[in-house]
């Protein structure tokens, strides 16, 4: 039933920005990555650095000590390692941003941090750089704003 | 996304699109079954006729008829208290209090249509006319357009032919449709009941609508901050303008009318208005306030509205009258199960101690029996913080949490926190109070029993959360109930836009995204439903709503019956340095 009328809220004509939102095939997101370390890294290093996400697919726990309780350890790593994980249509549905899949299912490892129980998390990932999308950006669109 | 593994994790809560999904399941289970239908052996149907029908409702009132008949509807319930017996193809029988009229049709009995799965209106005022392969004046729009091609046409239902389909599964043209709803036994009587309730359903217009207007209204209680309430005005009148000015623009120029013609139906052509309704003197005299609004302007629905203090009758008004209201700006929502009307953002300020305990009850078995301490403040926040943890922590079956209140007025010391500590040894804190808890907690720092955690509200920090001292951030944890600043920001384009142009400091920073909602929302439902402005329809709309992405909260989801849109909540610790970012320690905690 939604999904249908994306973007064209009714109320908020030009609110809704959702059609802004990219979504890349996955073809385009396995070409991206060598689309970008080919011609964009350059440019990306003179701007800021593209934020990275992580979507969550796995995790494990390391305990510091042998007497540490796994079970709990690798519970509280399930909590630790979700707190990194991004919901990306949080991001892609605004508009004007777009992500690119980095490595696949990378290990980030992150102290578990926790007052009861020393160890790490290891949170396995895939990667994502946010990026402007420049295309759809406002101030491209805008008459008299040319670049 | 593969987070099933991860979401198990957080053993407590899911199932917030359960409903919906059962729902797709169910259709599916039907489908599956449909290879069997050659072999259903029709079961003699009783003959109903509409002669009948008057002689077996004789002598009942018909407000007890239309109870009964709802109650069929949406419990599967009979009037004689069972459970109604339906039967899916082969003749499996199923229990009918599971598989309600409701739960495919909707309350308002307009039905919904997802994808290629449809389920068609089961109202009188729609069964009794023919089925076309159009919606009459929706032909070129497209997501209406379809609704039809999924259905064959069919020639009008009389009384006799209705309560075939519902007792046979066979609809007037001889099709079956036992593969994807089931069939139901019933005496003559109790069709008769559960007919008559449907010939009632999405029937007369609601009020507060005709051709030409849809008539709105917002409730204010006297005494809110004025920034406070322009906040939550300024995004729902922006919305109401810029529609009411296509509305104008249409009527001038044939090919606007023709473009938004495509979009929205004939909604162009209806404007909407927007009342404000005051509230004043003590919420005991609300009741009457609202019915004498009501009286002289009844509306279709409320948008917003806004209080810093008691919602409850405004909410007992919308249920009692059956007006919806959509995203009040409240601290305090009524929490119910059942109740429909209401649409909140979230379930307000306890919200975050449902978190909270959601947060602790993942580290309880490190505890090792030491126990957990709420200091509460002794205000109706703090009130409601305290409230939210401890329900939600009795679900988790743990020993409950020792309460201090503290007295009225009265302020957190140094002291006392530490005489607190000292006596209880706790593994974790709440402490639900303002930004005079830091320096209380901050002299917690090296003392012996310091709590392994302190947990406090975000919120009721304030701006405070960005001051919270350096050797505190370490163990101090904040519920945060929002999408963090640095992501949040993405969004802020879009929330100005919804400001024509005034400057955003003029406004509530949360207020006015909280109210950026109810526009987007509304406008999504009223282009969903396809020219049947119906109240119940409208909540029944965003109840079929997939989840959606605004400024301030991670995402909102709806689901039938559900009524608060926002189910997360973070728990987030201050990073380190002198412009410390918020660092997220857990998931959007759902309920
Ligand atoms: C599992 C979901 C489900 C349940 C439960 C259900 N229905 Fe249906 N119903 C449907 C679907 C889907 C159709 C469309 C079938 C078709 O035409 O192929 C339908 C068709 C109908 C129709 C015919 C509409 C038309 O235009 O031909 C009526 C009337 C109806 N249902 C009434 C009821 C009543 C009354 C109940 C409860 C006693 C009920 N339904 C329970 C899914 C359901």
């Amino acid at each position: 039933m939604t999904g249908q009328a994306r973007g064209s809220g009714l109320l908020a004509m030009g609110i809704g920005s959702s059609l802004l939102a990219l979504r890349l095939s996955p073809i385009a997101y396995r070409l991206l990555p060598i689309f970008i370390t080919l011609f964009a890294l350059p440019a990306a290093a003179a701007a800021e650095t593209p934020e990275k996400v992580y979507v969550v697919n796995d995790y494990r726990y390391v305990p510091a000590n042998v007497s540490d309780d796994r079970d709990t350890g690798l519970s509280l790593c399930g909590t630790r390692c979700n707190a990194l994980t991004t919901d990306f249509l949080n991001i892609t549905e605004v508009g004007g941003w777009q992500l690119m899949k980095g490595a696949v299912n990378t290990e980030v490892t992150v102290e578990l941090n926790s007052p009861f129980i020393k160890g790490q998390c290891i949170c396995v990932a895939d990667e994502y750089l946010v990026k402007i999308d420049d295309r759809y950006s406002e101030e491209r669109r805008r008459p008299g704003k040319r670049k | 996304m593969k987070r099933t593994a991860i979401r198990d994790q957080l053993s407590a809560i899911s199932g917030q699109r359960s409903a919906r999904n059962f729902w797709r399941l169910t259709v599916l289970l039907f489908t599956h079954y449909s290879l069997l239908i050659t072999a259903v052996i029709l079961l003699p149907f009783t003959a109903h006729s509409a002669d009948d029908r008057n002689a077996l409702l004789a002598g009942m009132d018909q407000a007890e008829i239309l109870r009964l008949g709802e109650r069929i509807y949406r419990e599967g319930i009979l009037p004689d208290g069972k459970p109604l017996p339906g039967y899916v193809s082969g003749d499996v029988p199923v229990d009918g209090t599971a598989f309600t009229c409701v739960s495919c049709h909707l309350r308002s009995g307009l039905g919904s249509f997802e994808g290629n799965v449809v389920t068609p209106p089961t109202n009188g005022r729609i069964l009794y006319q023919p089925r076309e392969p159009f919606i009459k004046g929706s032909e070129f729009i497209p997501y209406i357009h379809n609704y039809a091609v999924y259905l064959p046409v069919r020639p009008a239902y009389t009384y006799e032919t209705l309560a075939a389909l519902i007792s046979t599964g066979f609809d007037p043209t001889g099709r079956s449709v036992v593969s994807v709803m089931p069939r139901y036994e019933m005496s003559a009587r109790d069709m008769a009941i559960l007919i008559a309730y449907l010939d009632t359903l999405s029937d007369k217009p609601s009020p507060g609508v005709d051709k030409s207007e849809i008539k709105f209204a917002t409730v204010i209680v006297e005494g809110t901050d004025p920034s406070a309430v322009r906040s939550m005005l300024t995004p729902i009148e922006f919305g109401i303008d810029r529609k009411n000015s296509l509305a104008v623009a249409a009527s001038k120029n044939p090919r606007v009318a023709l473009m938004s013609y495509n979009m929205s139906g004939n909604l162009t052509d209806i404007k909407f208005s927007l009342s404000r309704w005051v509230l004043k003197g003590p919420s005991t005299t609300w009741k009457q306030q609202l019915e004498n609004y009501y009286k002289t302007e009844p509306v279709f629905a409320l948008l917003g509205g806004i209080t810093n203090g008691d919602w409850e009758p405004v909410h007992r008004f919308c249920e009692e009258k059956g007006i919806p209201d959509l995203f009040p700006i409240v601290d305090y929502p009524v929490i119910s199960q059942k109740d429909w009307y209401t649409l909140y953002p979230s379930r307000g300020v306890r919200q975050e101690g449902e978190a909270a305990a959601r947060y602790l009850h993942s580290m309880y078995d490190l505890f090792k029996g030491r126990s957990i301490v709420q200091i509460i403040r002794a205000d109706r926040r703090a009130e409601a913080l305290a409230r939210g943890f401890r329900e939600t922590w009795a679900e988790t079956g743990h020993p409950p949490a020792e309460d201090i209140i503290l007295a009225k007025g009265e302020k957190l010391t140094a002291e006392k926190l530490q005489q607190i500590v000292a006596k209880e040894k706790p593994a974790a804190l709440l402490v639900w109070d303002d930004a005079s808890l830091l320096p209380a907690v901050s002299s917690l720092v090296g003392k012996p029993d310091k709590p392994g955690l302190v947990i406090a509200s975000g919120t009721y920090l304030g701006k405070s959360l960005w001051a919270v001292p350096e050797e505190v951030r370490e163990f101090l944890y904040m519920t945060y109930p929002y999408r963090l600043p640095q992501d949040d920001a993405r969004y802020d384009k879009a929330a100005k836009r919804v400001l024509a142009g005034k400057p955003i400091n003029l406004f509530d920073p949360v207020i006015i995204r909280q109210s950026y909602l109810t526009n987007e929302i509304l406008g999504k439902a009223l282009l969903e439903m396809r020219g049947e402005y119906y109240r119940d329809f409208l909540l029944d709309t965003i109840g079929m709503m997939a989840d959606q992405y605004f400024p301030l909260y991670e995402r909102v989801s709806f689901g039938p019956g559900q009524r608060y849109a926002s189910k997360g909540c973070f728990m987030v610790q201050l990073g380190k340095g002198k412009s410390p970012k918020l660092v997220r320690r857990s998931e959007w905690v759902t309920q």
